[in-house]
């Protein structure tokens, strides 16, 4: 293809790119990003600034004539203790060989994508090194001169030009596309991620209200006054919404520190969780650009100035006369609940549509909204169930009495709270339960789909993903070992069909079926093993047939060096290896159509009796020589894949114990505003013979029932969560079946210490309110 | 018997010492209604926060029947307003959620002693105010005065030997006003209960069995 390439007119400059992974077996855990280029013809692209090692002529010319030249990145030489001029074991593909460290490439702000594992060498260095010989691949290429819209056509003739002669598994497209190719694997994972961010801010919000709310209160003679001197009501809205605002600012930047600060720490563990999944990633510094800071405080300020809009609004529609009168507040927030449940039901019923949408209309997305839907109706649901809560009328514990009457009192206030408390909950039980029942289903699977006793991979392959091919030989090796039953192969490479990324297997059916047959779910009349050894058919993934409305029968298209091959499906398995889908040959189909001889991994069957540990030993020693071997048994791949699952999903823990932590500040608000709005009552019970203790439990009685509002309405919202999460939007975008499994005692565990948080975060203002002196409180009058 | 001698009370404000009280020597005898008088910061709710142990002199001494109250700690001051003080309050602040008999029952709740005696005492000063048809109804049910008499049956249901009344009549109507220092002076004098009115109004002071004018944080006359 080069030659064509750089034959067409359009064309400037054309330069082919090599690139593997290579373990480094002195170096255990470290891997090289081995670029091949041609720096004859890379030199305009500058695509690795390989002018900044390559000093002068000399440079460039001892760069392609010894045949083990590398450039590795400086941080890479200083944590590996290389020098210029020192040597490198290198292993690919079962193959090493020693590469000499020539040259350092210096980091650069251009390398955007790249990271210190990369390295350079001539791309005939990398071919010969490894036995690549003629593979490429890709060709990078820069357009002739001309304006933009110029360019444009002639990227768009010369991609039309060069699709037309490329085999089906290449493709021709603009950098753009690529970048948009990666961003589209990653999409779900920060959809995901995403998502969870957005409930946070939701529960944010709540709790400007709540301030805001409580701020009007407290200053409601203020702003009487301010009426009564001739503040209009639009003026006093904005007035109270700018005030929330200049707060917000302040709150926006911190926040934007912090996020930048928890960020950084969560770093390698998103870096490792993209890498498993999707691409390979390395990540040592957060890089974020100014619009997208910029981005995050004006969506802090319009939150805020969202949640502040209400409360400013029904302060400026008091009439001036009553807002300079004491008392009045309150007394109708007890029978004002009623009107949130219209709300409620549009709410829920907005679930039920968007999630009618996310699973048969084709707007996966929607699946989000479904859930916020879910969570606005258990916020309207919240006065609710306070006030039905409240109806339970407690024993003649004076505190309790009291607390409950204060509790219906400050309906108002504990409205607000309570539904970000139930939000927060809802939020972290629901994806608790999700997580719960998807590791329990995903553990269930391993424990039904993988028989293997032992298993062999690369060792880069836990750092890079299944990159690095295996070593042949390794096959050979495990064969011929006593004890072995069976060794089954497997091969899997990651592509792109009709757009969507998707990963394409290979093993040797025979050992799978006798082994370890598959979970099948549906397959065409026969046996599906025997189509698939002797006919062009394939089993595809749950989740690939689902996604993209695929029968037994029907035909997949697979691009492959000598064209679009058409696949008939022959059954459907369960599989949770991939969220983009998975498609399994037989070996010896695969190998004839994509020409593929590589492997990924082996899986090794023993007979019945055969020790694991001294089989485990006899392998290290015969592959030691080859490179460096992930050897894992099932047990300790089970551990890993479970391993891998549980990073997965750290982050929505650190997200789930956030929002919790935010409500809980919630009740502290709410409690404290009350307190001050109450100095006058507090100081009639203290006249009336409560003692400061009493006082402090009646403000926690009064947390209580607001944390078991919270709780109670949260658990329920939980389960709703839930049944979105799993139902909806893993359906319609992942396509996974997750069986329910409700993980009680975390649920309980979590219930409870939300509880039990709720009334910590009422001590505060309770020990705020019993050292209120009664004399003082009663002298405001 | 209530008893002051030369109380004094002073407060920091900002930079500034305010003398609320300077000097006050007064006497109530068991059974006695007295009405305190005078002008706005003159010194009168102080010294009615004083006499009912919610504050303390910054010297002097203040006796309730025998009992220093000028050198009690916050929990004993606490235990004399459960058993011997009764508070009636210009806002009323009654709770809005309790029915009208559980907030006259409040001093019992807070000093565990609602039993059938307490809630028969509740009734009956009910009735007394003429409140028995609406005990179970919620204050805001209520007008104005009927939620100062319901404050007054509250304030002697614990059968406390003073009772301090802070403005009683000052959220009322002249109607209402009548009508809630009528039964206050003669509620008064069926249990034998001191009073101390802190009033503005003339006519309530009237109905006192004497009167002391504040002025300056002393007594005028």
């Amino acid at each position: 293809m080069l030659p064509i390439v750089r034959a067409d007119p359009a064309v400037r400059e054309a330069t082919p790119v090599l690139q593997v992974v290579a373990s480094l077996p002195a170096h255990p855990g470290e891997f090289l990003h081995l670029v091949g280029v041609d720096p004859f013809s890379n030199g305009e692209l500058v695509t690795y600034r390989l002018e900044d090692a390559l000093k002068n002529p000399a440079d460039a010319i001892a760069f392609v004539s010894e045949p083990d030249t590398i450039a590795v990145t400086r941080p890479l030489a200083d944590r590996l203790g290389l020098k210029v001029g020192d040597t490198l074991r290198a292993v690919h593909g079962g193959r090493e060989t020693t590469l000499r460290v020539r040259f350092l490439l210096e980091p650069s702000d251009d390398l955007v994508g790249a990271d210190d594992h990369l390295a350079l060498a001539d791309i005939a260095t990398v071919q010969s090194r490894f036995q690549l010989g003629g593979q490429i691949d890709r060709i990078e290429t820069l357009l002739r001169a001309g304006s933009p819209a110029e360019k444009e056509n002639l990227r768009q003739a010369l991609t039309e030009r060069i699709q037309s002669r490329l085999p089906a598994h290449a493709r021709a497209g603009s950098p753009e596309r690529r970048g948009r190719e990666v961003e589209r694997m990653l999409g779900a994972f920060q959809l995901n991620l995403t998502a969870l961010s957005l409930i946070a801010l939701v529960v944010g919000m709540f709790l400007v209200t709540n301030t805001v709310a409580a701020n009007v209160a407290r200053r409601r003679s203020e702003f009487g006054l301010l009426r009564a001197l001739g503040l209009g009501r639009r003026a006093l809205t904005i007035l109270i919404v700018a005030e929330s605002l200049l707060l917000a600012l302040a709150g926006s930047i911190l926040g934007v520190w912090a996020g930048l600060e928890v960020a950084r720490r969560l770093l390698g563990t998103v870096a490792s969780t993209v890498t498993s999944h999707y691409v390979l990633l390395s990540m040592r510094d957060v890089m974020v650009t100014p619009a997208s800071l910029f981005g995050a405080v004006v969506a802090g300020l319009v939150a805020a100035a969202l949640a502040a809009w209400w409360p400013a609004r029904e302060a400026a529609r008091v009439p001036p006369v009553d807002a300079l009168q004491f008392g009045h507040i309150s007394d109708r927030a007890v029978s004002r609940t009623h009107r949130f449940v219209l709300p409620a039901l549009v709410s829920l019923a907005a679930a039920g549509l968007f999630s009618l949408t996310a699973l048969h209309g084709g707007f996966p997305q929607t699946g989000f909204l479904a859930a916020l839907g879910v969570l606005l109706a258990a916020a309207f649901t919240a006065p609710l169930v306070a006030h039905a809560l409240a109806r339970v009328r407690p024993a003649r514990i004076p505190a309790w009495i009291l607390g409950r009457s204060f509790f219906l009192r400050g309906l108002h206030r504990h409205g607000l709270a309570a539904a970000a408390l139930a939000v927060s909950i809802g939020m972290a039980l629901g994806v608790a339960i999700m997580v719960h029942s998807f590791r329990v289903t995903v553990d269930r699977w391993i424990g039904e789909s993988i028989r293997a006793d032992l298993f062999i991979a690369p060792s880069t392959n836990l750092v890079a993903g299944s990159l690095e091919p295996l070593d042949p030989e390794a096959e050979t090796i495990a064969t011929a070992l006593p004890g072995i039953r069976a060794v089954g192969s497997y091969r899997e490479i990651r592509l792109f069909l009709d757009g969507a990324p998707a990963k394409l297997a290979a093993c040797k059916l025979k050992v799978l079926k006798t082994c370890n047959p598959l979970p099948i779910l549906s397959s065409l009349p026969g046996d599906p093993y025997e189509l698939c050894q002797n006919g062009e058919y394939a089993f595809v993934s749950e989740n690939f047939a689902r996604r993209r409305h695929l029968r037994p029968g029907d035909t997949v298209s697979l691009p492959t060096p000598n064209g679009l091959r058409p696949i008939q499906v022959a059954a459907i398995f369960r599989d949770y290896t991939t969220e983009s889908g998975l498609i399994l040959l037989d070996r010896a189909i695969y190998q004839k159509i994509t020409g593929d001889l590589n492997l990924t991994s082996l899986a090794l069957h023993l007979e019945p009796g055969t020790s694991v540990a001294p089989l485990i030993d006899s392998l290290r020693a015969q592959l030691r020589p080859r490179g460096e071997f992930l050897i894992y048994s099932q047990s300790a791949l089970r551990d890993e894949a479970l391993r891998i699952f549980d990073r997965s999903f750290a982050v929505t823990e650190l997200l789930r114990t956030l929002a919790i932590g935010v409500a809980a500040l919630g009740v502290t608000l709410s409690l404290t505003a009350l307190v001050a709005e109450r100095t006058r009552e507090i100081g009639m019970l203290r006249a009336t013979g409560a003692r400061r203790g009493q006082v402090l439990r009646t403000i926690m009685a009064e947390a209580g029932y607001l944390g078991a509002t919270g709780v109670s309405l949260g658990a329920v919202t939980g389960f709703a969560v839930a049944l979105v999460l799993m139902r909806v939007i893993n359906r319609a975008f992942f396509g996974w079946t997750i069986d329910w499994h409700t993980p009680w005692p975390l649920l309980g565990s979590i219930l409870v210490f939300v509880f039990l948080v709720c009334l910590l975060a009422g001590l505060p203002p309770a020990l705020k309110a019993s050292r209120l002196s009664p004399a003082e409180a009663l002298r405001s009058e | 018997m209530l008893e002051t001698r030369d109380l004094h009370k002073s407060y920091q404000s900002g930079d500034a010492k305010v003398q609320a009280l300077g000097g006050v020597s007064l006497k109530i005898f068991p059974g006695e209604i007295i009405a305190i008088t005078g002008p706005s910061g003159c010194g009168k709710s102080t010294l009615l926060h004083i006499l009912g142990a919610l504050d303390t002199p910054t010297s002097g001494q203040v006796y309730l029947e025998g009992h220093p109250l000028h050198s009690l700690n916050d929990d004993k001051l606490t235990s004399l307003r459960q058993l011997r003080i009764g508070f009636v309050f210009q806002f009323f602040h009654l709770l809005p959620t309790l029915t009208v008999e559980e907030n006259v029952l409040l001093p019992l709740l807070l000093s565990g002693r609602v039993d059938g005696v307490g809630k028969a005492r509740a009734r009956d000063l009910l009735e007394a105010v003429a409140l028995a048809d609406r005990m179970h109804h919620r204050p805001h049910q209520l007008s104005g005065g009927q939620m100062q008499r319901a404050a007054l049956a509250r304030a002697l249901v614990h059968r406390p030997s003073v009772l301090l009344a802070d403005e009683p009549t000052g959220n009322l109507d002249s109607a209402s006003s009548a009508a809630v220092v009528n039964l206050l002076t003669s509620l008064a004098r069926r249990e034998k209960t001191s009073v101390v009115l802190v009033t503005h109004s003339e006519e309530v002071a009237k109905a006192a069995d004497r009167r002391i004018r504040l002025v300056d944080g002393r007594i005028h006359s």
